[in-house]
């Protein structure tokens, strides 16, 4: 109760600082903070008068710095899928000619503000000054999410839950999109070894069996999870439904999820949780796909967790979309 | 007459010649050492990379699978890879080759694929080392190496 009482105070001063700018003149939106500035990270653009939040500042090798933004308004012509606005994150670079302008009336920059009595209750005085405004602004971030991602599960009344949730998975399982995504998948996939491509694959034949109405931004399976739950889809392993499955009984249709403790570009680690993971569909138990039970950007008869690699990898989501 | 040059060429030699100080000696051991220090292994550890690696072949690599797959984690931790190092790429490179029928996932070379690109020279010189046969398998797996895909990994 305390600790919840010290985020929602530490989210109050956090927010209560942030402030909202307007964009002066057009910019190129991006999906990558990298220092090799290229146009394939550019995701769309927003005109003058974007309204947006700066959530965080990188300093790249050129001088630039690259902002992560959260964008209220759009302006007048800008073009970006609401999807990137959705999903996130995206960035804009500021460089010497771009200029916006503050429009809140929040006072000073987080910086400026000395810590209130009321930043802290129960800290010492120690720990006031060892408190950092990043922490705070992540933590904040972390409590935005969590909020989302409530708001966006859809309410399966939990009185009958178990019911109502196995008649959403038998409904998803036969729904015409779901027999449309397993369909596509089956013919369009020919690979029979992954191209690291998997989450990329995953996501063009949920969009091609009309499961998703556009390609979610985000880079690594390992958070499809996450991205899949704020766009209304729900996590069978997880609270509040906790069922248990596994790659094998997950249901006809369903997104499996999985972290893995293997690397795949510089960004991330051999540690489980920091690896890339993994996430494919559900094909059903293989009677109708000639005994592919599974694909991604290759199909296979045995789930990754079952392979000689599947140590390497623990299943965190079987995702469906309810009220199919 | 003869004397005389091997006296010159001694004074010669000895008027050039450094006292060694504790420092060059110093930069010798770091220069000979780079490799191990940029590998973030031991010297040891090396040496039984270039040992698993080179004794995997087709009739043992399913018993040996899950060795070579971790030498394999462990030859991704070498950040910087020299000319010397090429045995050992052209081996691990095989191994890959070796491993791929029983690693439909392709975990083993995605955890390649920073070496790949900080080390593109040397794989690339490692992969001409390669048997037509295995050249062709290994243009499939290279498809992994390109993928640091912005809009989709795993």
């Amino acid at each position: 109760m305390k600790q919840i009482l010290i985020y929602i105070i530490i989210l109050f001063s956090s927010i209560s600082f942030s402030e909202t700018y307007r964009l002066d003149s057009a910019l190129n939106v991006r999906d990558e903070n990298t220092d090799f500035v290229s146009t394939d990270d550019v995701v769309g653009h927003v005109s003058a008068g974007t309204e947006f939040e700066i959530v965080s500042s990188k300093t790249l090798r050129s001088g630039a710095r690259a902002l992560e933004i959260k964008i209220k308004k759009k302006g007048k012509g800008s073009n970006l899928s609401n999807d990137y606005i959705q999903t996130g994150p995206v960035y804009i670079y500021e460089g010497k000619n771009t200029k916006f302008t503050k429009i809140s009336n929040a006072p000073g920059t987080e910086a400026d503000v000395s810590y209130s009595k009321a930043d802290c209750i129960g800290c010492s005085s120690e720990n006031k000054k060892q408190m950092d405004k990043q922490p705070a602004v992540d933590l904040a971030k972390k409590y935005i999410q969590f909020q989302e991602e409530e708001a966006n599960t859809p309410k399966i009344s939990t009185s009958n839950a178990p019911t109502n949730i196995l008649e959403q998975i038998k409904n998803y399982s036969n729904s015409t999109q779901v027999a449309k995504t397993i369909k596509l998948a089956t013919s369009r996939i020919k690979r029979l070894s992954g191209a690291g491509k998997c989450y990329k694959e995953t996501k063009n034949s949920l969009v091609a069996g009309g499961l998703l109405k556009s390609k979610p931004s985000d880079k690594y399976a390992r958070n499809a999870a996450n991205t899949l739950s704020k766009l209304g889809w729900v996590n069978l392993i997880k609270e509040p439904y906790s069922l248990n499955y596994t790659p094998e009984t997950a249901p006809e249709g369903s997104v499996l999820v999985f972290e893995s403790s293997s690397k795949c570009d510089p960004y991330t680690k051999n540690i489980m949780g920091l690896g890339c993971g993994d996430a494919t569909i559900k094909l059903g138990d293989g009677s109708k796909t000639n005994g592919f039970k599974y694909a991604s950007d290759y199909k296979s008869k045995l789930a990754i967790t079952e392979g000689r690699t599947g140590h390497k990898y623990r299943l965190i989501g079987v995702m469906i979309k309810p009220n199919l | 007459m003869k004397l005389i040059l091997t006296a010159i060429l001694l004074f010669t030699s000895l008027g050039y010649s450094k006292p060694t100080k504790s420092n060059d000696t110093k930069s010798i051991k770091q220069k000979n050492s780079r490799k191990i220090s940029n590998a973030n292994i031991t010297a040891n550890e090396y040496s039984l990379l270039i040992f698993g690696f080179g004794s995997l072949d087709k009739s043992n690599i399913d018993k040996n699978f899950k060795s070579a797959f971790e030498a394999t984690e462990k030859f991704s931790d070498i950040k910087i890879l020299s000319e010397n190092d090429l045995p050992l790429v052209v081996s691990v490179l095989k191994a890959l080759v070796l491993m791929d029928p029983l690693d439909p996932s392709r975990t083993a070379p995605q955890m390649l694929t920073e070496s790949f690109h900080a080390n593109n020279l040397i794989y690339k010189k490692a992969f001409k080392q390669l048997s037509a046969q295995d050249q062709k398998i290994m243009s499939d797996i290279i498809t992994v190496f390109g993928a640091p895909n912005k809009k989709g990994n795993g």
